[in-house]
């Protein structure tokens, strides 16, 4: 099958033919149908982040069902699925107390290699998906049924950029009605933030970016405020907007350290700062106790949105099939697998939302 | 093996030898019992409260030595000590499961299948719990299975199975009772004197012991009751509640006997938003609730059933506590009988004068 495989960091990607395993117990191979490009996987590719090459990248991914390994019965051939990096034992603390996005076993890589390429070298699928190929094979845990009349090239988005906004906003800060919102970075994850904090009733919901047109976007995805960080005095305008006191929420969406600290000094007493979007993991945050003590302001992580995917993943596609959720309007552009580096360039420079690599 | 079989309710139960169990399938393990402790549910059973198919096979309070495994279970070995619960780990796969409330897995009643039959060859249905305790041996889901140290007496570690966690994990995972607030139990038997326990555990004060006899309400204060109420001699018991908690009423109040009476009167014993807990089980209606306490008062009634324990995390962990000396279980004990005398510990308990009557087997 054909794959996009990173053998040096920050190179094109190389398109080749290569060998994917079949599946062993509890996995299944999917034909995909659509991947799209997440900020993740350029960190992925210009090693931001740890981990061996060469490897294929690419975790947002949707398709069918082909094949079942040993002891799989949910699953059928044909079946269409949403694929996220998110697999889950089932029977581990986490797992036990309804947080399997948390599972011990999460990161665990697959018991047997699956992919090799044709000089017989093991390759890596990263986030135990690999989903810049034609297929791939994954834990059963990693997979969620969706309707046959969804369009997986929208459902692919849910494995992972809608699902760590809106779930950011709805799962892990549990925003309620009335209470204010910031967010920070209005691109594929920041969107979905704001999509989530307008649903839940949120008000003001403050979208913050240094673009004057991801700006005019934000209000199309439910901000009822925009603030351009870069022109304007953004904590004078957010404190305005809030009676004075700062925001209760703040998402960080952006990757940025800088980000990070101004989200903090957003928030009001008590006020929480959410981490939703991946930095480098060399990066280091720091900041004075004495910025928690008196204000009590908390700062938390948030990962993958807090998905449940098997109650979650459903719940937005009926979100988006009775017009509740949008996500035909995240998709920038699509490009074929060999127009791979064209997509992934386009994302690095920040011009769209979601490009998304169609197989055909 | 013998088995203790219950062939007519209101009779005594029928020690037999002959009885013969499945061997364990896939997921499945059978377990050489120890020890079963009697519960106020199996006398509910045994008497026809709760109607059950005969011949019927009783006792959920187990604690035993596993003997087989079936295909696929790869946790649990032979030799291992384990606490057999009534409240399975889950499917893992269901609405439930997924969302972290186990003790509610839609896949839990297939744990019901019997799996005992007696020397004429009659299935024994399973009464009061997947367990099927009062015999020998038994073969459970691997769900069921928890296993403990190899130092933790076996007898002690069978009440975590069901008494102790349903009073203990009502308080502590159901209601979850912050520190400093005000926590009434309604009955002081084997599983109140647990919600007390829960309720010192989590820093509650005043936690206030309701009762009928002085001398249960005396074992409550040595389990960490602040204060203690005796309703047959105290003219306006919920008045004296009301007293002990700053003129509001309890935060939280657990009704661990199985009376309806007594949930209204517990629920009279909370205050505005404050919780009743239903724990004990009980026939007969609630009566006598007008929406207008609700509406005016925003209180709260809800139920909790198994201490909405999570089997697999609970059970460890309540046996550390034991062992490091924070959780009365010693004291919960009232008598050994052999399984030949089991008639006598169903009777002892069913008079109200013991807390658990514990059940061996050689």
């Amino acid at each position: 099958m054909k794959a996009a495989v990173c053998y040096e960091f920050g190179k094109p990607l190389v398109l080749e033919d290569i060998e994917l395993a079949p599946p062993g117990p509890g996995e299944v191979r999917v034909k995909l149908t659509a991947t799209a490009v997440c900020h993740s996987d350029i960190h992925d590719i210009k090693g931001e982040l740890p981990g061996p090459v060469p490897f294929v990248a690419g975790h947002e991914s949707a398709g069918y069902v082909d094949e079942m390994g040993e002891g799989v019965t949910a699953f059928k051939p044909g079946d269409p699925v949403v694929v996220s990096l998110l697999a889950s034992c089932g029977q581990c603390y986490y797992c036990i107390t309804g947080l399997p996005h948390l599972c011990e076993h999460r990161f665990d890589p697959p018991a047997h290699p699956r992919l090799k390429n044709q000089k017989g070298d093991q390759v890596f699928p990263r986030g135990n998906i690999g989903g810049f190929a034609e297929a791939v094979v994954v834990n059963q845990s990693q997979l969620v049924k969706v309707p046959a009349d969804m369009p997986l090239d929208r459902a692919a988005l849910l494995a992972c950029g809608v699902s760590t906004g809106f779930g950011g906003v709805v799962n892990r800060a549990q925003v309620k009605p009335f209470q204010s919102v910031v967010v920070m970075g209005i691109g594929g994850v920041g969107v979905n933030a704001l999509q989530g904090a307008a649903y839940v009733g949120a008000y003001p919901v403050i979208a913050v970016d240094t673009l004057d047109s991801k700006l005019k976007l934000a209000m199309d995805f439910g901000a009822t405020h925009a603030v351009n960080a870069a022109s304007e005095d953004a904590a004078a305008t957010i404190r305005g907007l809030t009676g004075g006191r700062g925001a209760d929420y703040a998402l960080v969406t952006v990757g940025s350290i800088a980000a990070i600290k101004q989200a903090i000094a957003f928030t009001g007493q008590r006020g929480t700062t959410v981490l939703i979007g991946l930095p480098g993991f060399k990066d280091q945050l720091s900041l004075s106790p004495l910025e928690l003590i008196p204000t009590e302001k908390n700062i938390i992580g948030g990962f993958m949105g807090d998905a449940n995917l098997r109650i979650d993943i459903p719940n937005l596609v009926t979100m988006y099939q009775t017009g509740r959720l949008k996500l035909d309007e995240l998709i920038t552009g699509r490009y074929p697998l060999d127009k791979i580096n064209e997509a992934i360039a386009s994302t690095e420079k920040g011009e769209g939302l979601r490009n998304v690599i169609m197989f055909t | 093996m013998k088995a203790a079989i219950c062939y007519e309710v209101n009779k005594p139960l029928v020690v037999e030898d002959g009885v013969s169990v499945e061997p364990p399938g896939p997921g499945e393990v059978k377990v050489k019992v120890a020890v079963t402790a009697v519960c106020h549910s199996d006398l509910h059973f045994f008497t026809g409260e709760i109607p059950s198919p005969l011949p019927g096979l009783a006792g959920h309070e187990t604690a035993g030595y596993v003997d087989e495994v079936g295909e696929g279970v790869t946790r649990l070995k032979p030799g291992d000590t384990v606490v057999i619960g009534t409240v399975g780990t889950g499917c893992g796969q269901c609405y439930y499961c997924t969302i972290g409330l186990r003790h509610y897995c839609t896949e839990r009643g297939k744990l019901m299948r019997p799996k005992h039959t007696n020397k004429k060859g009659q299935r024994l249905a399973l009464m009061a719990g997947p367990v099927g305790g009062f015999a020998e041996y038994t073969t459970v889901s691997e769900q069921l299975v928890t296993r403990v140290p190899a130092d933790m007496p076996l007898d002690r570690a069978a009440l975590l199975a069901c008494g102790v966690t349903s009073g203990f994990g009502a308080v502590v995972n159901r209601a979850k009772v912050k520190a400093m607030s005000s926590v009434v139990v309604v009955g002081t038997g084997g599983v109140g004197l647990n919600s007390i326990q829960g309720a010192v555990f989590s820093g509650a004060y005043p936690v206030i012991a309701v009762d009928v006899l002085d001398s249960k309400l005396q074992t409550a204060k040595e389990f960490g009751a602040t204060h203690t109420v005796n309703i047959a001699r105290e003219k306006d018991p919920v008045k004296t509640v009301v007293a002990m908690t700053s003129g509001r009423g309890a935060d939280y109040v657990f009704v661990t006997v199985g009376k309806v009476e007594a949930v209204r009167q517990g629920f009279s014993m909370a205050g505005p938003r404050g919780m009743t807990v239903v724990v004990g089980l009980a026939g007969g209606n609630l009566s006598d609730f007008t929406p207008l306490e609700f509406v005016f008062t925003e209180k709260i009634l809800t139920g909790c059933g198994g201490g909405s324990i999570r089997s697999s995390i609970d059970i460890p962990y309540l046996v550390s506590l034991y062992q490091a000396g924070k959780l009365k279980l010693d004291e919960l004990i009232s008598g050994h009988y052999p399984l030949a005398r089991i008639n006598e510990a169903v009777a002892s308990l069913a008079q109200g004068e013991a807390l658990r009557n514990i059940v061996t087997f050689d």
